[in-house]
């Protein structure tokens, strides 16, 4: 009897897998926190024989050569990857044989040009599809990691490897994809896909009920743009990464915590926007501990920033540290725990904000006072609807174009107000005065328009 | 009145803003006075669903950390 673990990575939508008969297991596409895959191994008594790689990944720092390292496993990737240690080479067609579980690699380049999936057979039957950043429910894997040349052709590439995947597949086998958990681009639906099998594929999936032209249209159309700390990923798992660096960070006092601003380290305030406006360390950045903390301080931090974070317990860095440490940023230069009072010394150093609603922006506009009302959403976001007034800068694009905004005191907002306390921050520490606009504005909004409409027409 | 869920919207794994999104459309999908149970693992919406909710009307029956999942009771206004 063969079981499938999943491990599912929400801060990044990810998910790896570790596939069992009891005795042996194969572990695939594993993240950096390896103790996850370790314990479920200890629990269950089991010995991990492999470990796999479906393809070089581009969105998070993989943990498959630590674990092999630890487990004595067997680590496979794609033999046509140029990599900087040593591995099983794995090409199309191969067997990898752990216990009864049984598993053939299959070449599926769209996602990346060297994408492997691997298939559980049962016999010659293929009973399940671990499917990488190929097959995924309902979409596939983004083909323009690799470089703007060659995302035409893996577009197209990407079109014939879901479909030779659904054409080996048996139509009851379920897929395993590690992607596309939580994706911005998901379909405008309430469904939230989490499982599939090759059968609900076909009804659904456009890869494969659409012909290749207008597939891969419809996927290069809908291409958004993806975090820049994607940039550091691929080569750092081909080099072969370190293993996670979550030894406790130095805790730091008011003085160090100065002297790391002053040297141009990234604090990071990991409390709440509301917290943060009331009160925080002037010069600091605020990204809120949740589940976008990685995506939001990839997208903007310099990369090889010391990174020095700021929560308000003990629980909230190691969290953190371990959110970050999937993409790379560790070690951690420091840490402090408690709140804006153990964090600065002199009262210069305070800083704060107002918060305000859509109300407040209106009540802003019509006393005339000069105000920019920024958005920091992404394009389609805009493009779906924003304030009438709104000038508009990605959060992520605000570090490098902070100096194309109007004069004028920043209104920011976004969909929730999380992306906007950290362009809040961003400006208010190249200078600008900020107002957090604590308000929804979610796709398809248009706040403020019928204000707009009554100032301009009557 | 009772507390019976009408509608389930699990959206475990989703980052922001989707999980307000698609409470959002669910909530469209409901009658007056219906109940949607909310799930979702992101702590982010332990302060966005209370907001979206004290901004749109619609009442927060209950709010509860089950196990690293969050879970919000939501009746339309």
């Amino acid at each position: 009897m063969i079981e499938v673990v999943t491990f599912d990575t929400p801060s990044l939508g990810d998910r790896s897998y570790l596939v069992h008969d009891g005795h042996t297991a194969v572990v695939i596409d594993p993240q950096r926190d390896v103790h996850r895959f370790l314990r479920a191994a200890d629990e269950r008594g089991i010995e991990i024989t492999h470990v796999l790689e479906t393809h070089v990944h581009n969105d998070y720092i993989s943990g498959g050569l630590e674990l092999a390292r630890v487990t004595g496993a067997r680590y496979g990737l794609s033999a046509a990857d140029a990599l900087g240690f040593d591995h099983l080479p794995i090409h199309d067609g191969d067997h990898v044989v752990s216990g009864a579980v049984r598993l053939r690699a299959l070449h599926t380049p769209g996602h990346t040009p060297t994408h492997l999936a691997y298939l559980l057979l049962d016999d010659d039957d293929a009973v399940a599809g671990f499917t990488g950043g190929s097959l995924l429910y309902g979409a596939v894997g983004r083909p323009d990691l690799i470089s703007p040349d060659l995302t035409p052709q893996l577009a197209r590439a990407q079109h014939r490897s879901a479909n030779t995947l659904a054409d080996r597949l048996r139509a009851d086998a379920p897929i395993h994809p590690t992607h596309g958990f939580g994706s911005h681009c998901a379909s405008a639906t309430t469904e939230v896909l989490r499982d599939g099998t090759v059968a609900d594929e076909r009804r659904r999936n456009p890869a494969l009920t659409r012909t290749e032209g207008r597939f891969v249209d419809e996927l290069l159309a809908g291409l958004h743009p993806y975090p820049a700390y994607y940039a550091h990923m691929g080569p750092a798992n081909a080099a072969g990464p370190p293993p996670a660096d979550l030894s406790s960070p130095p805790r730091l006092g008011v003085a160090e915590l100065r002297d790391h601003l002053a040297a141009g380290h990234w604090v990071v305030d990991l409390r709440s926007r509301r917290a943060y406006a009331a009160d925080h360390l002037r010069g600091t950045v605020n990204v809120e501990l949740r589940n976008d903390l990685p995506t939001y301080l990839g997208w903007v931090i310099p990369w090889g920033t010391p990174l020095v974070v700021l929560g308000a317990s003990d629980a909230d860095v190691r969290d953190a540290q371990e959110m970050l440490a999937r993409i790379g940023l560790d070690p951690l230069a420091g840490a402090a725990t408690g709140g804006p009072d153990d964090w600065i010394a002199e009262p210069t150093e305070h800083r704060a904000w107002r918060v305000a609603g859509w109300a407040d922006v209106a009540e802003a506009r019509r006393t005339g006072r000069p105000m920019v009302v920024l958005d920091t959403r992404e394009r389609w976001e805009f493009d779906s609807g924003h304030h009438p007034d709104a000038v508009h800068v990605p959060f992520y694009d605000l570090p490098q174009r902070a100096d194309d905004l109007p004069e004028g005191e920043v209104w920011v907002y976004c969909a929730t107000g999380n992306r906007a306390t950290v362009a809040a921050s961003m400006l208010a520490n190249s200078g600008r005065a900020v107002v957090l606009v604590d308000d929804f504005c979610l796709p398809g909004d248009s706040p403020g328009a019928q204000e707009h409409a009554a100032t301009t027409t009557g | 009145m009772s507390d019976t869920v009408d509608h389930v919207l699990d959206a475990s794994g989703l980052a922001c803003p989707m999980p307000i999104v698609k409470t959002r459309m669910a909530m469209d999908s409901l009658s007056s006075g219906q109940v949607l149970k909310l799930l979702s693992t992101d702590r982010g919406s332990c302060t966005d669903v209370p907001a979206w909710t004290q901004s749109t009307g619609h009442e927060l029956l209950e709010q509860r950390d089950d196990a690293g999942t969050f879970v919000f009771l939501i009746r339309k206004a």
